[in-house]
């Protein structure tokens, strides 16, 4: 073992781990117009910062490199859940953890609490926020998902003004969003839904807390034992988040029995050939495809009964 | 490309307000172990996977590795020193002793962490197993004393709950 001696370590970081090797400069303004204005001020190189889940380890191993970071933190306007009637509104500082946590997400929007809650784990819960996640646009992240599922209004500021970009209009390709470098996210707003429906989220992941490899989300309004509407979310099986349109059209208007929900989850699987994993092949992935829009399916519509 | 930035920081640790210059490039974890010699937070994966690095921050557990030291500005910080002492253990770190819940111990400093921050978040009702391995999901220990960690963490639940320890 190398040992590093370092005699002022707070100039000098150590080189036995990851470090992030260029120095930036760091502002964490309290009002948002101030960040907005900065923003502007620089143009190009430099970065928004939220709860740095994926920033801070992607600076780390090099893979992002800025001269200043802009911290979002400090901004409390940007930390709120609101509710209406018809529409819950989650400020994007919003932690994973209040989200899961929340009485009012809870209630009014079950699934969005479950899939906030199953996001890595706690000691990252409790730092990742729910405009970071969006912002960042990984394929297979929980709450894009839970975006497109829901059909989610993401609003979008920048010192010029603000504008609200639909969930799938907004994912445009592996961590490509329709985010311009001077743009953050505010809020992001999800229509409650109405009516009798059920719901399911599953993932999944080689470990507890991994990345998950898939990710389905589900919803299923069911009367009378017909399928009146279906939604079918999917993360990590494509560029981006995606929502499966074609069985969501198959199912609607038929029968919520376990053949056309067998069928449902063969049509989902042919649709994709996801990329393969380090550990898991893309027929594996193929398959689990299938069984994991079963099992949602299946779920969804014994919940919603 | 510029020199190194510094700035001047100041927060809370371990219940003490302190200030220092840090290199913005510094994670909290670096601060915490070279600046103030705090040898608690264990430099695990230095990924946010393993959890050996956890401190509380504003009563949160969170990963040290993955927070730049200059966000700590205004918070509260607490590490393992801050919590119990060899003579005087507080009651979760009592249960961890006597349910044997370590083996090496270079994961249990953080594993009194997670669980301190679990324990923060309790409610009235009671916890079930379940819960308590979700919310200690994020330690991972290589000696594999799980079962034993999460009896320790329920076993204190429980202390809390019935108001015998006041945590905060």
């Amino acid at each position: 073992m190398i040992l590093i001696f370092v005699e002022r370590i707070y100039t000098r970081p150590p080189r036995s781990h990851n470090v992030i090797l260029e120095p930036f400069d760091y502002l964490s303004p309290r009002l948002l117009d101030e960040a907005l204005k900065e923003a502007e001020k620089r143009g190009e190189d430099f970065k928004f910062l939220a709860g740095g889940q994926s920033l801070i380890p992607m600076m780390k191993l090099g893979l992002t490199r800025v001269s200043c970071i802009i911290d979002l933190k400090k901004i409390r306007e940007l930390s709120f859940v609101e509710s209406s009637q018809r529409e819950l509104r989650v400020g994007a500082l919003v932690k994973h953890v209040e989200l899961e946590r929340s009485p009012l997400v809870k209630s009014s929007i079950p699934i969005l609490s479950r899939a906030a809650g199953a996001i890595a784990h706690p000691l990252v819960r409790n730092r990742g926020t729910i405009g970071g996640s969006i912002s960042l646009g990984h394929p297979s992240a929980d709450l894009p998902v839970i975006s497109l599922l829901l059909d989610a209004k993401i609003e979008v500021v920048s010192f010029r003004g603000n504008r609200w970009v639909r969930a799938r209009d907004f994912f445009r390709g592996p961590m490509v969003t329709d985010l311009k470098t001077t743009e953050i996210v505010r809020s992001v707003s999800f229509t409650i839904p109405r009516g009798k429906y059920g719901w399911a989220f599953r993932k999944l992941v080689m470990s507890h807390g991994d990345f998950p490899l898939l990710i389905v989300a589900t919803m299923l309004e069911v009367e009378g034992g017909i399928i009146k509407e279906a939604r079918i979310a999917l993360g990590g099986v494509g560029e981006t988040p995606l929502r499966e349109i074609n069985v969501e059209e198959f199912l609607k208007d038929r029968e919520a029995s376990e053949e056309v929900i067998s069928k449902a989850a063969r049509i989902a699987s042919s649709d994709y050939t996801p990329p393969p994993s380090p550990e898991l092949s893309s027929g594996y992935l193929k398959r689990m495809i299938e069984v994991y829009v079963r099992r949602c399916l299946k779920e969804s519509s014994w919940r919603g009964e | 490309m510029g020199g190194p930035v510094i700035k001047e920081i100041s927060f809370k640790l371990n219940g003490r307000p302190v200030s220092c210059p840090v290199d913005t490039r510094l994670t909290l974890l670096d601060l915490l172990r070279d600046s103030f010699r705090l040898k608690s937070p264990k430099r695990g994966c230095d990924e946010t996977v393993c959890g050996a690095c956890a401190v509380l921050v504003d009563g949160r557990g969170i990963c040290s590795c993955t927070m730049l030291a200059v966000e700590v500005e205004g918070s509260e910080v607490v590490t393992l020193e801050g919590l119990g002492s060899e003579e005087e253990p507080n009651p979760l770190q009592r249960a961890f002793v006597e349910l044997d819940a370590l083996q090496c111990g270079f994961c249990t400093p953080g594993q009194i962490i997670g669980a301190t921050s679990f324990l923060l978040s309790l409610g009235e009702e009671e916890v079930s197993e379940e819960e308590v391995r979700e919310a200690m999901s994020g330690n991972l220990c290589r000696c594999g004393c799980y079962d034993n960690i999460i009896k320790a963490v329920i076993r204190t639940a429980e202390v809390v709950r019935r108001g015998e320890w006041k945590l905060r």
